[in-house]
C-alpha cells in the first residue's frame, strides 16, 4: 500500500463551531475536536434511590469526508452509569469524559488511517478504540453502534 | 417449561441482526427498533425490579447491592460487591445476576477484578461452576430471581450455544446465546 507524500484529506468534521484549526494527524486532517456540550445526554435508566445504577445515553452521528467526495455517517450511542462504584457520576462529569475519550480515541484512530481505508472501517475502529479508552476513564461507561431511541442526537459536518 | 436452544436463537434472532447491512447502509436495523420496544416495555415495570435489589440487599447483609441495567444490553443486571474495606491492590470478585428481557431465563455468573488503587486493571469473568468463595451468594441471587420473576436458569451449554448474530461488541463467529439474551460485555459493571 503506497501512503501520500502529503496528509490526506479525510476531514473528521467534529466542530460545527469556528475558532479550532485543523490538526493534521499521521495522514489525516481532523477538523475541529468535540466539545462536552456535544454529547445531550438523557436518562435512560432511572437509578434506584441508593447504590450504584442507572444509565444515561447520548447519540452522535459524525460525518466522515473525503475530498474525493466519498462520504459515510458514523454513528455511535456513549452511555455512561448515574452513579458507579466510585460514586455519582454527574451529567457536566459524564459529557467531559465522553468528549477527551472520543477525542482521544480520534487521535488514535485516525493516526493510522491512510487514503485507502474504508471510511466505514475507519469508524468502526473509532468506535472499538472509544469503547475501550471510556472503559478506563469510567467505570461501566460504553460505546454502542446504535442509539437508544429516548436519545437525543446530535450531528456534525452537515 | 424451558426452551430449547433452537427456540431461543429463534426468538434473539428477532432483536439482533444477522448481517452488518444495516451498518453498510447507514441505516437503524428492524432488530434494534424491536430491541427498543422491549426495553420501552420492560422499563415500565422497573419498579419491581426495584423492590427485587431491595429485598436482595436485605438477604446479602454483607453485600452491597448495585445496577447494571443498560440498554446496549438485553437484561436487567443486579451486582452484589462485597462489602470490604478497600485495598490498596489486589483481587476482588462481584457477582452479577441476569434477567434476560427476551425469554423468561436468568443467570449468575462472577467477575474478579483486579485492583491498583481505585484502578480495575484486569477482569475476569467466571461461569457456572462458580468457585466456592462465591458461590453462597450467587445462590441467594438465582433463587431470588426464580421466585421474584418466575425465570428459570439458563443452563451453561445452551448459554455457550454460537449463534449467527451481531450482538454489539461480538460478531459470529463469536456470538453466543449467552450474549443475545444477557450482554456482550459481561465484565462491562459500573
Amino acid at each position: 500500500m503506497r501512503h501520500s507524500q502529503r496528509p490526506h484529506a479525510l476531514s473528521l468534521v467534529l466542530l460545527l463551531l469556528s475558532g479550532c484549526g485543523p490538526t493534521v494527524i499521521g495522514h489525516t486532517i481532523v477538523n475541529g475536536r468535540l466539545q462536552p456540550e456535544h454529547f445531550r445526554f438523557v436518562t435512560v435508566v432511572a437509578k434506584r434511590g441508593k447504590g450504584a445504577g442507572g444509565w444515561r445515553e447520548a447519540c452522535v452521528h459524525a460525518q466522515l469526508k473525503r475530498t474525493t467526495g466519498e462520504t459515510y455517517l458514523c454513528r455511535f450511542g456513549v452511555g455512561t452509569p448515574i452513579e458507579n462504584g466510585d460514586g455519582p457520576i454527574s451529567t457536566p462529569l459524564a459529557q467531559r469524559v465522553a468528549a477527551e475519550c472520543a477525542n482521544q480515541a480520534a487521535y488514535s484512530v485516525f493516526e493510522a488511517t491512510t487514503p485507502q481505508t474504508p471510511l466505514i472501517l475507519a469508524c468502526q475502529n473509532f468506535r472499538g478504540t472509544y469503547n475501550m479508552v471510556i472503559k478506563a476513564a469510567l467505570r461501566g461507561a460504553k460505546v454502542s453502534h446504535e442509539c437508544d431511541s429516548k436519545t437525543t442526537l446530535y450531528e456534525f459536518g452537515f | 417449561m424451558s426452551l430449547s436452544a433452537e427456540q431461543l436463537q429463534a426468538i434473539a434472532r428477532n432483536y439482533w441482526p444477522s448481517t452488518e447491512e444495516y451498518l453498510f447502509r447507514q441505516e437503524t436495523s428492524p432488530e434494534h427498533d424491536r430491541l427498543q420496544g422491549r426495553w420501552e416495555e420492560e422499563l415500565k415495570k422497573i419498579d419491581q425490579w426495584w423492590a427485587f435489589l431491595d429485598d436482595l440487599e436485605r438477604e446479602l447483609p454483607e453485600y452491597k447491592i448495585g445496577d447494571a441495567t443498560a440498554t446496549p444490553d438485553a437484561s436487567f443486571r443486579c451486582i452484589a460487591y462485597p462489602d470490604q474495606p478497600r485495598l490498596l491492590r489486589g483481587f476482588r470478585w462481584v457477582i452479577v445476576g441476569c434477567v434476560s428481557i427476551l425469554a423468561p431465563v436468568y443467570t449468575v455468573y462472577g467477575v474478579q477484578f483486579e485492583y491498583r488503587g481505585k484502578k480495575r486493571t484486569c477482569a475476569q469473568v467466571s461461569f457456572e461452576p462458580l468457585l466456592p468463595e462465591i458461590r453462597t451468594p450467587a445462590d441467594i441471587i438465582a433463587r431470588k430471581l426464580e421466585a421474584t420473576f418466575g425465570v428459570s436458569a439458563l443452563p451453561r451449554d445452551i448459554a455457550e450455544t454460537h449463534v449467527p448474530l451481531f450482538v454489539e461488541w461480538k460478531k459470529p463467529p463469536d456470538t453466543t446465546l449467552f450474549h443475545a439474551l444477557f450482554t456482550s460485555e459481561p465484565q462491562s459493571l459500573p
